[in-house]
């Protein structure tokens, strides 16, 4: 199972896409984990985090956590903006998993 | 010129919003904002400017009782910050930040002046020429006074937990720690790990102490009165306490928006918040001494910005959201006011940042950089007129406009409620003429792909 974690500056609006997220998932049956985190908690989910996905607000930290990380094995990207503006659950889910 | 931006500004901007000191203090201040709240409403219910309120609570005795927390939070602000800065910097240095915490708190504590009340009463009798029954026997206890463990401690708090974390973390990565042999139990090797490092740091800060005390400069007893007086004094009274390095910060913040930043994580909070919150610790302290809610000390402060400069998020975007909702021509933005209504009550206003977009957006950039400062400064003058009241309560993120706005004016709290109703209806006629163009020209786009689909 994949173990998303979404990434912004407090938390919030990362949770209300979490919610599309997880809505996209079922509506497909697909088993993923996914949960929302302000960046500098991300400490405490390092470990079961398969994906990382940066708010575009927080872009500005995705090289160190790429460096942090990707070696690790842990996929790092920054969501498209106009994506996480909209809430489009489903797009961010499906280019995720793409990765 | 995008591109420039793109390759050169973004990057250095990018370091800056992205520095560990920076992010280590914001955090910081931010995990000790229960601890401001909840003095700061025990003090509401102590203040509140009601006499038979005010009779009632000192005839039961209640009154000592609703002025306690305040003590142990407001008027204690440093010893809870230097512990949560220390411990926030630990955790990007992927060192324990519990002891991290410990390392700075007992640094600070030690540099932090302790009197003993023999000595008090001793120099109170002296110099008003009392003289004592030879029987007296006057009391000597240590006393820690409140002086410098609250606000007036903000700035040697910070840099005592940031000094005290980058020491820490160097001599446990040079191996300066006593190390455990293995087999022993994970908890006892991290507590010898402070050992050294915890030795070393306060034989250092004391060190300071003494030498900037031993140069005896007129009124300066120590590392606390030096930072006091030379350096946050003069920062809460040019840049703290004064409107337009308030709309400085706001139009800083902005700017880096519109770059599609997060301004307030990335300058707000680490720079301007330290000073905000001494701001408001002064307020309550005011407050609770009984100085009424129009006369208190500092208008700008650390709830003027959440309830006023940040009334439905960055940029005050609530009032165009409504619109947006209610009456867009494009289908576009139609979705995107009612996908983001709700949230935008509470000040997340990320989907109208970045869907309609306020990043890099010619159209916006005008009022999305205007509406907050026009906000700000019209706020400022109507409480300066003292039609609205100076703000004392701090409200966490993510509290609703109105409610936001009747927590933090305590008792006259429905007239900032009021404000923020006028505060709504302004910031949409500021963004509307702009938001038309963008809406005209979605619905066109909408029109014509409508015909394209029709003529298939």
């Amino acid at each position: 199972m994949k173990r998303i974690t979404l990434l912004c500056a407090g938390g919030f609006s990362t949770s209300m896409l979490v919610t599309r997220m997880e809505e996209a998932a079922q509506g497909k049956g697909l088993e993923v984990i996914i949960r929302a985190a302000s960046e500098s908690r991300f400490v405490e989910y390092e470990n079961e985090t398969d994906i990382l996905l940066l708010g575009p607000q927080v872009g500005f930290l995705a090289e160190d956590f790429k460096k942090k990380y990707t070696g690790k094995g842990m996929k790092v990207a920054v969501i498209d903006s106009l994506d996480y503006g909209m809430m489009n659950g489903e797009k961010v889910l499906k280019d995720a998993l793409d990765m | 010129m995008k591109e420039y931006i793109q390759r050169k500004v973004l990057p250095t901007v990018n370091r800056i919003a992205g520095n560990k000191f920076l992010k280590a203090v914001s955090d910081g201040f931010m995990a000790i904002m229960p601890v401001i709240i909840i003095g700061a409403v025990f003090s509401l219910f102590n203040s509140l400017s009601i006499p038979a309120y005010q009779t009632f609570i000192t005839k039961m005795g209640i009154k000592p009782i609703l002025a306690l927390p305040n003590m142990v939070t407001n008027d204690m602000l440093a010893v809870y910050a230097v512990f949560f800065i220390a411990y926030n910097l630990a955790k990007y240095y992927n060192k324990d930040s519990g002891t991290a915490g410990m390392v700075a708190l007992l640094t600070f504590l030690a540099i932090t002046p302790i009197s003993n009340t023999a000595t008090i009463v001793n120099g109170f009798v002296k110099s008003n020429q009392l003289i004592l029954p030879a029987t007296a026997k006057i009391p000597a206890a240590n006393v820690f006074t409140f002086d410098y463990l609250g606000a007036k401690g903000l700035f040697v708090a910070i840099l005592v937990a940031l000094i005290s974390t980058v020491i820490y973390n160097k001599l446990i990565d040079r191996g300066l720690a006593i190390k455990m042999p293995k087999g022993v139990p994970s908890t006892i090797t991290k507590s010898f790990l402070g050992l050294v490092p915890g030795f070393v740091i306060i034989i250092l800060f004391m060190l300071i102490n003494s030498a900037i005390a031993g140069l005896s400069i007129n009124g300066i007893d120590g590392l606390h009165s030096l930072i006091y007086t030379l350096i946050q004094k003069p920062l809460e009274a040019f840049i703290g306490n004064n409107i337009f390095s308030f709309l400085f910060a706001i139009l800083l913040a902005q700017i880096l928006w519109f770059f599609g930043i997060h301004g307030v994580s990335a300058v707000i909070l680490p720079i301007f918040y330290p000073l905000w919150t001494a701001l408001t610790a002064a307020n309550i302290d005011a407050m609770n001494a009984g100085v009424p809610l129009y006369e208190l000390p500092n208008i700008i402060n650390r709830a003027f910005f959440s309830v006023y400069a940040l009334c439905g998020g960055s940029g005050v975007t609530l009032g165009l959201c409504i619109y947006m909702a209610w009456k867009a021509k494009s289908k576009q933005y139609k979705t995107l006011g009612k996908l983001a209504v709700l949230s935008n009550f509470c000040g997340i206003n990320e989907p109208i940042v970045f869907a309609t977009p306020m990043v890099l957006n010619p159209y916006m950039a005008i009022p999305w950089i205007c509406t907050p400062l026009i906000i700000s400064a019209i706020a400022y003058i109507l409480t300066a007129m003292k039609i609205l009241p100076v703000l004392t309560t701090i409200v966490p993120l993510g509290t609703p406009v109105f409610m936001s706005g009747i927590v933090a004016g305590g008792a006259e709290g429905w007239r900032v409620a009021l404000f923020q109703g006028v505060i709504i209806v302004v910031s949409a006629l500021i963004y509307l003429p702009f938001f038309n163009i963008l809406d005209k020209k979605s619905y066109l786009n909408q029109q014509e792909a409508e015909q394209a689909e029709a003529q298939r």
